[in-house]
């Protein structure tokens, strides 16, 4: 097995992938191709490797004793689908508990008569009713208005950005931007619940 | 289209054929979790419609029917309730992560129609929050048709649209179920088969670029 680091990565940053594997019981020594940093995996449990693939100089993992074989001629690598089944069998045992132990509701009766004094607006319409709240006492309107725009400008976020981009460079407004409107849907969808 | 060079079929042999690479790490079971539920969802919805009645006066007995003496039935419409529940939140999960991590610059159709999707996997978790037909499901469907009409110019439209007349009628009921059941799944569907196909696209022409 070899490990493939990035281009640039110092000794010390290998050395330091090679302890963590040696603390799988994994040998591994240092080659150079060209410039490009390898790790020879020469012992041990070799499926462990997968295990330093957090480290930011860890580019990916190549096989060395041949691919496993499925079918003739084809290569079969099943790190994925083991990684994404497993993410997808955990899910549907939550939801699985979640239906025994929090049964969806809606057996009560409807009363034309009486309404309803406090009515459960479902959580992912909370947000959008406290938002159009922001604006009681205003005609109803501007409410629309405003959700609708925010809406589209949400759209026509590529479009924004193609147009921006020679002035806003890098990453951080995106990130900016999305903690704003995750914080705002946050909050908007808590208020009414947190006192 | 699934074709063997680019397609589904080749987007699945490049997931089980291609080593271990950092790019698609833990974010992209994202987006595998919502095909699963989709899917989760479709079979569930189809086992609920072989009990559910969505006569007006009938809709809220079948419901109590499923949860109390068909077999599973409460399983089945805990999975399908859950499970929307769990669509929504990954959906808008994964919209604020291809923001922020600004993936919509690689295929900014991958993003329009995630948007559609969002706004179809809403639509279609509304809609079944009233079929129940009960007194919650009642009132949410009074609360939510009257702001409607305040939408300038299409309210009034939208409203006599939705509601087959100017109140809350037997009619609303109908129409959120023929949306729930006929309409906004097979957008849903048409929206998430193209992403995926966009997706496989993507990822084979990236393949065939690194070989």
């Amino acid at each position: 097995m070899i490990i493939v680091l990035a281009r640039g990565t110092t000794e010390e940053q290998a050395n330091e992938v090679i302890g963590a594997l040696r603390g799988y019981g994994v040998m591994a020594r240092l080659v150079r191709d060209g410039d490009e940093p390898l790790l020879h995996l020469f012992d041990g449990p070799t499926r462990s490797a997968r295990s330093v693939l957090g480290f930011e100089c860890v580019v990916g993992l190549l096989p060395t004793s041949g691919p496993r074989i499925r079918r003739q001629g084809r290569r079969f690598y099943p790190y994925h689908f083991i990684n994404w089944s497993s993410a997808v069998l955990l899910m549907l045992g939550l939801l699985v508990v979640m239906s025994g132990f929090l049964p969806p509701g809606g057996t009560l009766e409807i009363n034309e008569q009486a309404t309803l004094t406090e009515l459960e607006t479902p959580w992912y319409l909370r947000a959008p009713t406290n938002f159009f709240a922001l604006f009681a006492g205003r005609p109803a309107w501007i409410g629309w208005v405003c959700f609708v725009a925010l809406l589209g400008l949400g759209f026509i976020v590529p479009l924004i950005d193609r147009f921006t981009r020679r002035w806003i460079r890098g990453k951080w407004p995106l990130k900016l931007v999305g903690l704003i409107a995750l914080f705002a849907w946050l909050a908007l969808s808590l208020k009414g619940l947190v006192y | 289209m699934i074709a063997r060079e680019e397609g589904l079929l080749a987007a699945l042999w490049s997931v089980l054929r291609k080593p271990v690479s950092p790019e698609f790490r833990s974010t992209f079971v994202f987006g595998w979790m919502i095909v699963i539920l989709f899917v989760l969802q479709i079979v569930t919805g189809i086992l609920l419609s072989l009990y559910y009645d969505p006569r007006p006066a009938a809709a809220n007995e079948s419901v109590q029917l499923i949860m109390r003496d068909v077999s599973s039935g409460w399983l089945i419409r805990g999975l399908h309730h859950w499970s929307s529940t769990a669509i929504l939140i990954l959906a808008l999960c994964q919209l604020l992560r291809v923001f922020v991590v600004g993936a919509f610059r690689r295929s900014p159709t991958s993003w329009y129609l995630g948007c559609l999707l969002l706004v179809f996997v809403f639509a279609q978790a509304f809609t079944g929050a009233l079929l129940p037909w009960d007194n919650q499901a009642y009132w949410w469907a009074n609360r939510a048709l009257e702001s409607l009409e305040s939408i300038p110019y299409i309210g009034q439209t939208l409203l006599s649209f939705l509601n087959g007349g100017p109140e809350v009628t037997d009619h609303t009921l109908s129409r959120a179920h023929a949306l729930h059941v006929m309409v906004f799944p097979w957008l849903g569907l048409v929206a998430v088969a193209v992403n995926v196909w966009l997706l496989a696209r993507q990822w084979t022409r990236q393949r065939g670029a690194e070989r």
